[in-house]
């Protein structure tokens, strides 16, 4: 993490000139959009992302929203990381970069159906967790 | 789906604030600070570069300024050679009638003599024939043979003063070089000499072929470049005996000797610099090897000779180049120039085989080299295709004619006119 954001930190300082002489758009939304470039690419040149799942197989159980009423953030936070990559891009892309599937779909180079499904698949995982959590910490 | 999750995640994180890993912020600035170093390195070098092109184009410009002048002072050397030539006519008539003037005078005093000479002879014969009547004795016979032996004196010195059975050539000029070869059982007369007028002017050379691999420097593909050019040049052979002929030094050329000549496939190495002066308009300029070998074959009676002759020039090509129609990836230029080439190695073979022999006797040695430079002027059009980032394609037909330098020496001056017809591929390497 230490390394993407050092690079992606590096590149907007770097770039800021080339930013502020085109003065379009928010100094924040320029800089998350580097960040996230920087760590898709981070994790393609570490392992490819594979998304195998289909929209189809998504179950009754994976719709189901988790419970993070009195989880810390931070806590949801570590959970998140502990997601497989390609469940985790997703679900970062959608819930945090507020990108719709659509968008995921073409950043990530896979179809809008896996994208949906890579995020259901991760909230179902989460959720779990968040309850094994909760089971711990009572 | 109830988003109520997701939007509490959106809002939670906006307010949530994390620690930097440890050392993140120092080695930014630590990268930022050689960024900055780099920077200033490169700006330096930058300026060093645009220093040393400020430098290079000014040299590449009094380069071919030189070499203008060195054509305008070659062509008016050529008016001074044309005066010359009227001044050594002059000289020559002056000459001639002074010879004549002496020959008429050694006639005068060899009738002189020669009556002088006959006078005394008559005397002698009188009075031998007087002694030979008044007594015989016997130192008869020696006095006899006195008196044939005088007249054979006397018979000789008429031969000797006998100049019309001796051709020009055999006595007045010096034998050429090459010509001691060619000429080894001539048996020139005066009847056997038929004039051979030298005419540069009227011969023509052949198209010619050429490839050429370049690398180029600078950011302009279609106009930056170094070439390394191979260059091949077929010309035609000339065969007739009745063909301007340089073989021969002198202008007569004795008939009864059959010969041929064949110029071989004209070879040029060379690395030619590209700088863009502007935009569109660039200066070639670099340094060629060209090898030209010629083949006589002589066929003298039963003697058949082979002469193979080598001439080597160095030569400096400059350029001035055009780029008439400019796109990402087609260029049509233009190019005018000229070239000068220094003679600097000239060596000849000559191998000789006797009818009925299997073997030949062969020997090589050096022969004098073009003294004079060989100018040339140059024109081509050219159209070059960029296939790839460092490949570029590109045809280039042209005319070169060779000036007349005064020697008769080699292909240049046989062969002034010349259309050739370069293509190949440049390979950019600095294009950006």
């Amino acid at each position: 993490m230490k390394d993407v954001l050092q690079d992606s930190f590096l590149k907007i300082f770097r770039n800021y000139d080339s930013f502020a002489a085109r003065s379009q758009g928010s100094l924040e939304a320029w800089m998350k959009k580097i960040v996230v470039n920087e760590s898709l690419n981070f994790l393609r040149k570490r392992k490819p992302l594979v998304f195998t799942d289909n929209i189809n197989d998504i179950s009754s159980e994976d719709i189901a929203d988790p419970d993070i009423g009195e989880v810390p953030f931070d806590v949801i936070l570590n959970l998140i990381r502990q997601l497989p990559d390609g469940f985790r891009t997703v679900f970062n892309l959608y819930v945090f970069e507020e990108r719709s599937h659509k968008d995921i779909a073409e950043l990530l180079g896979i179809k809008e159906s896996t994208s949906a499904s890579q995020f259901f698949r991760a909230k179902r995982m989460l959720k779990e967790k968040v309850e094994q959590y909760k089971l711990k910490n009572r | 789906m109830n988003n109520d999750w997701i939007n509490k995640l959106r809002e939670e994180e906006q307010h949530f604030d994390m620690q930097a890993p440890e050392g993140l912020w120092e080695n930014i600035q630590r990268d930022l600070a050689k960024d900055i170093h780099l920077t200033d390195n490169s700006n330096q070098t930058k300026g060093g570069s645009t220093k040393g092109n400020f430098w290079l184009k000014r040299c590449l410009i009094a380069a071919a300024a030189c070499a203008l002048a060195l054509v305008c002072f070659k062509l008016s050397m050529d008016n001074t050679d044309a005066l010359t030539e009227t001044e050594i006519a002059k000289t020559k008539k002056t000459v001639d009638t002074s010879i004549n003037d002496v020959d008429d005078k050694a006639e005068t005093v060899e009738e002189q003599t020669v009556t002088t000479k006959m006078a005394d002879t008559k005397t002698f014969i009188a009075k031998a024939e007087t002694n030979r009547v008044k007594s015989v004795t016997p130192d008869s016979s020696k006095k006899d043979m006195g008196v044939a032996n005088e007249p054979s004196h006397v018979n000789a010195i008429l031969t000797d003063g006998d100049k019309e059975t001796v051709t020009p050539e055999s006595t007045s000029k010096p034998t050429p070089k090459s010509e001691s070869v060619l000429l080894p059982n001539a048996e020139p007369t005066k009847n056997s000499t038929q004039s051979v007028p030298l005419s540069r002017k009227n011969s023509l050379g052949g198209i010619s072929l050429s490839t050429q691999m370049a690398f180029a420097m600078g950011n302009n593909p279609s106009s930056s470049y170094v070439v390394y050019n191979f260059n091949y040049m077929a010309a035609p052979a000339v065969s007739s005996p009745d063909a301007p002929h340089a073989t021969f030094k002198h202008d007569k050329v004795p008939v009864g000797f059959s010969y041929k000549d064949k110029h071989k496939m004209l070879f040029s190495l060379g690395l030619l610099l590209n700088v863009p002066v502007s935009e569109r308009m660039s200066i070639d300029c670099g340094v060629a090897l060209t090898m030209t070998e010629k083949e006589s074959n002589i066929l003298n009676g039963s003697l058949t000779h082979v002469v193979t002759s080598d001439y080597n020039y160095i030569g400096v090509p400059v350029a001035l180049k055009y780029d008439v129609i400019k796109t990402k990836n087609l260029s049509v230029y233009g190019k005018a120039g000229g070239k000068i080439d220094f003679n600097y190695a000239a060596d000849e073979t000559s191998e000789t085989w006797e009818k009925g022999q299997s073997e030949s006797s062969k020997m090589s040695y050096d022969i004098d080299k073009t003294k004079n430079p060989q100018f040339s002027l140059s024109a081509a059009v050219g159209a070059q295709w960029l296939l790839a980032k460092h490949l570029a394609l590109y045809l280039e037909p042209g005319y070169v004619y060779y000036m007349d330098n005064g020697s008769n020496d080699g292909y240049f001056n046989e062969k002034p006119h010349n259309f050739n017809i370069n293509f190949g591929v440049r390979v950019p390497i600095l294009n950006k």
